[in-house]
This record gives C-alpha cells, structure tokens and sequence, in this order.
C-alpha cells in the first residue's frame, strides 16, 4: 500500500499526506489504517460516516460515499458543512424514488449521485437531476438497450433547460469539446489508478469497484496508459477512433471485444452539442457588437 | 430534517372578520397569548437547535391577522427577537391579511416587524370573498380602499387571486388590468382554486374547466409579457415560473416544491401542527401533534404518522404518474391539499396537473424569447423582479430567505489533480 505517510504540521493542525497523493476509496471501517492519506469513505450507514469524519484528520477526506438509501440520514446533515457527499443507488432502477429523502442535504453539503448504468439506470438520473443533484454514471460496457438509455439521458443533459447540474462523464466530455482540450475518461470516471485506489471490503487494492474481484496483470499506477498501448498495438478499433485520446480504452474492459459504435455515437453527439454552443456564442457575440456599434 | 431553513405558517388566531364562502378554514374563536407563543417559540427553538437549523422565517396569517391587538405584534416581535438572539438564530416575519380590518395604526409593526410588506387577497371578479353583513361588491371596496391606503403609506403589496368561473368569462387581458391599472399593485400571484374544509354549495363549483383554466393562464402570461414583464410586474407564479426557464433563478411556490414536508409546517392558534394552513385547520387525522403538548417538535415531526404520509408521497406517486413528464423537476407531482381535497387521496398527482403543463410550456415559450433579446442585446436581468427564496408557501405572496446555492461539483478527482 506505499510508502508511510509524511504528516504535514501547520499551525497546530496536522493536514495530510503531502508525499502520497494517491486517494484511496475505503470502507468506512478501515478509517484508521488510512490516517494521514486523502480518502473518499463509503459506508451503507450514515452514522458510520459521521464516526469516519470524526476520526480523520482535517482535509483528508475528499468525499464521503453513503452506499444506501436509508429513509433518514438526517445525522449527515448537520456535519462537516460542504464536505460533498456521493449517495450511491447500487439499484438505481427501484432505489430512485428514495432520493426525495435527500433533498435537504444540499443546503448543507455538495451532493452527487452516483448511478450504475443498468436497465432503468435514466430514470434515477433524471429525477436525480431533477432535485438538483449532481450525476455520475458508472459506465461498464453498455448494451444496445442500455445505449438506448444513455442516449435519452445525454439528450435530456444537453437540452433539458432544467438540468442545471452536471451528469459526469457527459459534463466534462462536453467541456472539452467545447475548449478543445481532451481529458482523460478514466479520471473523470474516478478510475484513474494513478490517482485513486479502490480497497474492497476485504482489504484488497484495486482501481475501482468495477475491477473488483479481476486480477490485474501490471503495476497499477500505470494500468492505464499500458491497456491502452496495448489496444493500439493489437490492431483494436480503438487503433484509429477519433475518440481514443478522451476514451483511452474504457469500453474495451473486461472485453475487449466489446463494439464501440454505439458508444461513438454518444461521442459524436457531444461533440457537435460543443460545436452548437460554439457557433451560437460567436453568433451572439457578433450580435452583441452589432447592437454595440 | 429541514435543510439550513425552516418556515412556519403560525396562526395566532383562527378568527376570522369576514365570511368567504370557499375559505377552506374550520374558523374557531382561539388565538394565542403570548406566554402560549414564548411557548412555542422556545420549542421551535429547540427544535432549529437540535437540526441544526440556523434561519427560520414565520409567515403570520389566521384567521385574520388584523383581529389581533396591533400592541400584541410590538410584543410578539420583541420576544420572539430576544429569544432568537440568545439562541444565535435568525428570524425574519412575514404578514398575510385580508385588509379588512386595516387601518394606520399598523403602519409601523408592518415597517418594523414584516419588511413593509403585506400580502392579501382579492378575486377578480370577486364572487365568493364577502362581508359577515355585507356584499362582495361591499368587501372589495372596503379592500381597495384599505390596500391603496397601505401604497400609499409606502407599504408595498402583493395579493393573491384565485380564478373562478367569471375570471374565466372576463379573461385574462380585464384580470390582469383590475389588478395593474385599477387597485394599483404591482405583484400578484394566481392560485388555483380547491374545495378544502366543510363542503358548501360554493366550493362544490370551485373545480374549474382545466383545458380553460389552462388557457387562461396562456393568456395572462402573454398579457404579463407583453404589459408586465418590461415594467417590472410581477405575475406569480408565471414570471417565476419564467425566470426559472432563463437561468434556473425562478422562485416557485410550495405546490411545485419537492416535497412540502421539507420546507414547513403550521401551527395554529390552539397549538396543533400540520403540513400548511390548509391542513391545520380543516383536517384533524392529518395534525401531527399538538405543540403545547409535546416536549420535542423534533421528535413529534419525526414520529408522526400523518407528517411521514407527506414524506411518502412523491414515492408513491412520482414512479406512476410524473418520471416521464419533461416538467418534472418543476412539479414533482404538485400539492397534496389540491390533490386531496378533490380525490380523497393525497396519493396521487394534482389534478392541476393539465394546467400545470399548458403554464410549463408557455413559461417555457417565453424564457426563448427572453434568451433570444438577450442573446442581441445582452445579459441585463431586464423584467424580473428579484425574490430571494427558500420556501414559499402558496398562500402567501411576499418574498423572503435565500436560496441554497448549490457549488456544482464537477469531478473532485479532476480538481485533485489540477491541485
């Protein structure tokens, strides 16, 4: 698990690992083999969060993950103001309805859900969106109905004057379309194993709860970038995608196998959203200077 | 619980000075003294303590507010004031009256306890708001004649109107000019019309052609648009309703909150607790305790059965009826008093719900139009006028608290790194 952490004194105040910046998403239990390193704590109890928060060291907690739905989980509202809290729904399908049990959370705390994308996985985006949560999708390898899905929720994120909060990885691919700069889909999905580890709840490190349970053949800090190498060197369609410097072979895993056509299209479909902002804002721009003039 | 606020719909008194004949309160002739409201502000107190509640807003109503003594109100204000202070917490009051029972001498509570500003109530036609001894023509000139008064002394009004037939005859071009040009305000809201409390022939007519209701609505926000939106008019919930389509700003009125059960109760002149006014003065099964009679608010709000059949509904009923609606982050299936005193159930959508989408659509319709004058002649927040919310109860028309900012929280990894 690395090296020990070098503890930082400031004003009386320990803060966090300056050496190891790696995060690590731990079980809320393991919260004291962890002191001294930037992590994220899940816990299907909320209590047992707040028990995290307070056993932890100032800053090191990036997020806390609350793994169920739980009809009160008053107890989280009133600690550790704008601490961001990521509510997971493992069943999105049937556990979305429970997300109006956490609307007051947003006053005291950035929320974001995140969602599985398994069959019924839009609807629990929308509603989540609709009371002014934040999203994160958990993509694996979708199906075409699934596709069909993911489709519907980019056209509701992309066109829905209501949507006012970000559906990740939509949010971040939109952007860098839009600025033209790429940006890595294993990161905004939270999988980039130079930056985050996932310990599973028996101990074991690992990139992400999707790589749970697979052995992993390389060094993980480098996981990725040698996956995607490899992809490439095999001759993978991801050899000549267009999107392979956002994608870096995220689809391709476990089954690299897996067609991306259908996942191309929701590229595609970003990509001239971005062009549409871009060519509407340089219309209201010349539109501006013509008033002005 | 409550989030960061919490608001109150308090009832000092549940007497009333006139007779209208589709109010939906049971009228009794109670009302508070003031060790009874030092009471009930303690606990409430106690309550923000424990949930951790830093701001609450009342939102004083009857009854008739004007029956009290206005020496009551100084009172009122300096106890619940000193009482919040010591606790650290932050009070602010707003005011809902008839006008009938207006006069000078409530000038200055108004300026120094409710922000000088009081909401009221008048139809156009008004059929149904009357007098004990007297007309509805009779009510409406007593009401004019108080409400211009008030303008005049500097008080700035809102009013709430409630559509009926002859609103539906008359039209929205007429309604919209008695209230602008006639009586002389400048913010008003429109409520749809529910038969609540004991039934009479009246409220047995209250339910109105929805196809018609919604196209009234149409017609009042072109009407508003055209005539209203650059001078600065408010139509409620329409120019909201609007501002929310521009830039998500739109502050909405508790029909269309995510769950009303997150954003207040009322309390009522006898000390019992319900959801809104509407509940607590007509529904007995739905109370959810008695404050005088309990030791926690907190754990009488927790623990009520009739509080957690709130709690439940948009679980019961969004699934159904609503996650497929384009408006659903608007609606979340609309107000459980509409919903049940026209169904019998609080478990199904609002049977406003044919109107809600004719509004949605047209408020839509004309948030482009909006966009597209900024678009060529910039950003100014031209036409709005500024309400600060956090929760709104529909039977009152004044603005007040902040609303949460929400940070948007774009992948904390991604920030991680750029650190």
């Amino acid at each position: 698990m690395g090296q020990s952490p070098r503890l930082v004194i400031t004003g009386g105040k320990q803060l966090v690992s300056m050496s190891n910046p790696l995060v690590y998403n731990i079980p809320a239990k393991q919260i004291d083999a962890f002191r001294g390193r930037n992590v994220i704590v899940r816990s299907a109890e909320p209590a047992e969060l707040v028990y995290s928060i307070w056993r932890t060291l100032p800053g090191a907690i990036r997020f806390i993950q609350l793994l169920s739905t739980p009809a009160d989980s008053s107890v989280l509202e009133g600690v550790a103001e704008a601490l961001p809290v990521e509510i997971l729904l493992k069943n999105p399908g049937v556990e979305y309805v429970q997300l109006y049990n956490y609307t007051n959370l947003i006053d005291t705390h950035p929320v974001r859900v995140a969602i599985p994308v398994v069959p019924g996985f839009s609807k629990a985006a929308k509603l989540a969106v609709s009371l002014n949560f934040a999203v994160k999708l958990e993509l694996q390898q979708p199906d075409s109905s699934l596709l069909e899905e993911l489709a519907a929720v980019l056209d509701l994120y992309l066109h829905r004057s209501s949507v006012r909060h970000p559906i990740e990885p939509f949010h971040s691919l939109l952007v860098s379309f839009y600025q033209e700069e790429t940006v890595s889909l294993w990161e905004v999905l939270e999988e980039d194993p130079a930056i985050v580890r996932y310990i599973t709840d028996d101990g074991e490190e690992t990139i992400s709860r999707r790589f749970s349970g697979h052995k992993l053949d390389h060094d993980l800090g480098d996981l990725v970038s040698r996956f995607g190498e490899k992809l490439v060197s095999e001759g993978a369609e991801c050899h000549d995608c267009e999107f392979f410097n956002r994608c870096g072979g995220y689809f391709k895993w476990p089954d690299k196998s897996y067609k991306c056509h259908g996942v191309k299209k929701l590229f595609r479909t970003l990509q001239s959203a971005a062009a549409e902002i871009h060519q509407d804002l340089v219309t209201m721009e010349l539109a501006e200077a013509r008033a002005q003039s | 619980m409550m989030g960061n606020h919490f608001s109150i719909i308090l009832l000092p008194t549940n007497k009333c000075n006139v007779n209208c004949e589709y109010c939906f309160e049971d009228k009794t002739d109670d009302r508070l003294t003031l060790a009874q409201l030092s009471t009930i502000t303690n606990k409430v107190l106690d309550y923000m303590d424990e949930a951790n509640i830093k701001a609450l807003t009342i939102h004083w109503q009857g009854g008739e507010i004007m029956t009290m003594p206005v020496d009551w109100f100084n009172r009122a204000y300096d106890l619940m004031q000193n009482a919040a202070a010591k606790r650290g917490k932050f009070i602010e009051h707003g005011l809902q009256s008839n006008m009938v029972g207006y006069n000078s001498r409530w000038n200055g509570i108004i300026k120094e306890m409710f922000g000088n500003t009081v909401g009221t109530s008048m139809d156009f036609p008004n059929l149904h708001r009357k007098l004990f001894n007297g007309s509805a023509s009779d009510y409406t000139r007593i009401w004019k004649y108080n409400v211009q008064a008030a303008m005049a002394a500097g008080i700035g009004m809102g009013v709430i109107a409630v559509p009926n037939l002859a609103t539906l005859a008359t039209g929205a071009e007429k309604f919209y000019s008695y209230f602008v040009d006639d009586v002389g305000v400048n913010s008003f809201q429109v409520n749809t019309p529910f038969p609540g409390g004991e039934q009479n022939d009246t409220k047995r007519s209250l339910g109105l052609d929805v196809d018609e209701l919604g196209q009234f609505f149409v017609d009042l926000t072109d009407v508003w648009w055209e005539r209203g939106y650059h001078e600065s008019v408010s139509v409620g919930p329409i120019d909201q309703l609007v501002q929310t389509f521009v830039d998500g700003s739109g502050c909405l009125p508790c029909i269309w909150q995510s769950n009303c059960a997150d954003e207040f109760i009322s309390i009522d002149a006898r000390g019992f607790v319900a959801q809104c006014d509407c509940w607590v003065t007509s529904y007995p099964d739905y109370f959810f305790g008695n404050i005088f009679e309990t030791d926690s608010l907190g754990r009488m709000l927790r623990e009520s059965p009739a509080r957690r059949k709130f709690m439940e509904r948009p679980a019961s009923i969004i699934p159904r009826d609503c996650i497929e609606c384009d408006y659903l982050s608007l609606c979340h299936g609309g107000c459980p008093v509409r919903t049940y005193t026209f169904s019998g159930t609080m478990f199904e959508k609002d049977p406003y719900c044919h109107v809600y989408l004719a509004m949605f659509r047209k408020a839509e319709e004309v948030a482009a139009k909006i966009s597209g004058y900024r678009a060529v002649h910039g950003n100014a927040q031209e036409g709005f006028v500024g309400k600060a919310c956090s929760s709104r109860p529909m039977s009152l028309n004044v603005a007040q608290g902040e609303a949460p900012v929400f940070p948007i929280l774009s992948s904390s990894l991604v920030q991680i790194s750029r650190n």
